[in-house]
């Protein structure tokens, strides 16, 4: 394995008791990409960032993240869950769910120190919502609840970013933001693997792994988002399987 | 007025009472916050209903009952872990199963007894009245070990109760952390085991907790006023089952569940003065 690339997986497949997920999945990724994951429901995006946090059972083939096993490596690794999976009754404050961040960062006995504090500050700070930092998390909205999550993954201060659909239900002014953030991050060195399902959104990102349980095309955007290439993803057939009439359907795809 | 107060605790059975239930109940208070939070309520009254045949064991046995108790709430736990690794059954009926089988061989075993009305009655029910000496101090043991969990495993908890996929990415021992969680609560439950019994512990879990989550938005806060309205509702049962004769583990529980309206009552009537006051701001 490169000294550069941050996460490797080779011929790598997981299965849930009998179902697959991902099927002989072969990625590199250096120090410092961009990767955007697109792809129909059910593909396995999600279960494609479990598996570099070492939560997703390993059938076959190998995962290293930063040369070690995901699991060693989950101090280096940042991960922002979609935000529907909490419970957003939870009696927290704006700072406290931000300061989970920095968790990994404490001793046995977590006390948060000046710097984690500061840390927790400047991440908000980040996501312009330092305004809201002392309020209960029960009474943002969901766009703020997103922006919260995102100044989390910030505060983690990790090697690789992880985030699962981290645009679903922000307004363009976020979407900007967040991109915004995320390209300044990449420059910083670290690596970025998001998850979206938004094709437009992939176009911005540097490099596109098109998955359906297998990788159907990985690269840069242009040569990855292809009318034939997505239709192979999407509907698991090639373009001329298609009659032109379905194909103008769905319309989306040469979009 | 004074007399009022201090006339019950002239007897010593009394003042060892009221030590017991704040004890018993504060600890309660505090592990059911975790409870409520987790969303595990079922869970805990599982293990409250399972401890029995423990005790039965340990009494037949002639052994202590908390020990009985405790090994018997280990053993549903980790039976409920384990049946419910089965993909084709939920979480849920795990714990049906193994919660009505404990009870019912839990009520096997105390029916093979002579005395089987008066033992099952105290099983079931509880009798904080007659809490001795040498129970206080196992109390007293139990509560201690169980603040020095909180302290250790607490944010662990709360992070899993909040956003369990996160706490997994970040490193955290989920499964042990589970696990821990489930041991303390056992542990609490079996020391508010004497003072309202096996049918109505889920009430020293649940209501304290319930309680203050309706007047806090931070957990630290939540845990205390949890403990502050559990010795209110301790004392307050105590007293009421003194001066009105009634069972002093019903009492304790109805006292909290009284405690749980009324707050909920003035949180809501505090909610529509505050709706109707912005609104006349708006207006004017």
């Amino acid at each position: 394995m490169s000294t550069s690339s941050a996460f490797q997986m080779q011929q790598a497949s997981v299965a849930f008791g009998s179902t697959l997920a991902l099927q002989n999945i072969c990625i590199t990724a250096e120090v410092g990409d961009c990767l955007a994951v697109v792809g129909p429901n059910g593909a396995g995006k999600s279960t494609l960032l479990r598996l570099l946090l070492g939560l997703a059972p390993l059938r076959t083939g190998c995962v290293e993240v930063f040369g070690n096993p995901p699991a060693k490596s989950r101090h280096l690794i940042a991960y922002m869950p979609q935000k529907d999976t909490v419970d957003w009754r939870f009696p927290a404050t704006v700072a406290d769910v931000v300061l989970m961040g920095r968790w990994c960062h404490m001793g046995y006995w977590p006390r948060p120190s000046a710097t984690d504090w500061q840390m927790v500050h400047d991440a908000l700070t980040a996501v312009g919502l330092d305004h809201l930092a002392n309020k209960p998390i029960a009474a943002l909205s969901g766009g703020q609840q997103q922006r919260i999550f995102l100044a989390r993954l910030l505060a983690r201060d990790a090697r690789l970013l992880l985030l699962d659909e981290p645009f679903n239900g922000l307004d363009a002014a976020t979407q900007h933001l967040l991109l915004q953030l995320l390209e300044k991050m990449a420059q910083e060195g670290r690596t970025i693997l998001t998850v979206l399902h938004d094709l437009r959104m992939a176009r911005r990102f540097s490099q596109v792994l098109l998955l359906n349980k297998t990788v159907v095309a990985a690269g840069s955007p242009e040569t990855v988002l292809q009318p034939d290439l997505l239709t192979e993803a999407y509907f698991g057939c090639k373009l001329n399987d298609y009659t032109p009439n379905e194909v103008a359907k769905n319309d989306f795809v040469s979009n | 007025m004074i007399s009022f107060l201090t006339e019950p605790l002239t007897y010593e059975f009394m003042q060892r009472a009221l030590l017991a239930a704040i004890l018993a109940g504060g600890v309660a208070a505090l592990a059911g916050t975790f409870v409520v939070l987790r969303g595990m309520v079922f869970l805990g009254d599982a293990l409250a209903h399972a401890v029995l045949p423990g005790m039965a064991v340990a009494y037949v046995a002639g052994q202590n009952l908390f020990i009985g108790a405790l090994l018997a709430a280990l053993f549903t736990s980790f039976g409920v872990g384990y049946v419910s690794q089965r993909q084709q059954l939920h979480y849920d009926t795990a714990i049906g199963i193994l919660f009505s089988g404990m009870f019912a061989l839990g009520i096997a075993i105390i029916s093979t007894m002579r005395s089987y009305t008066v033992d099952l009655t105290a099983m079931l029910f509880g009798n904080v009245l007659a809490v001795s000496n040498r129970e206080l101090i196992y109390l007293a043991l139990l509560s201690c070990l169980i603040l020095l969990a909180i302290f250790t495993w607490g944010r662990g908890w709360a992070l899993l109760a909040f956003d369990a996929d996160y706490a997994a990415g970040a490193g955290l021992p989920v499964k042990q952390l589970h696990y821990t969680l489930l041991l303390v609560v056992a542990l609490a439950v079996v020391s508010a085991m004497q003072a309202v019994g096996v049918v109505m512990v889920l009430a020293m879990l649940v209501v304290p907790p319930a309680t203050a989550r309706l007047v806090t938005q931070q957990l630290p806060i939540m845990m205390l006023c949890g403990v502050l309205f559990s010795t209110s509702a301790a004392c307050g049962g105590l007293y009421a089952s003194y001066y009105l004769n009634i069972a002093s583990g019903a009492a304790i529980v109805l006292a909290g569940v009284l405690q749980f309206f009324i707050v909920l009552f003035y949180v809501q009537m505090q909610e529509k003065r505050q709706a109707r006051f912005s609104k006349t701001e708006v207006g004017s």
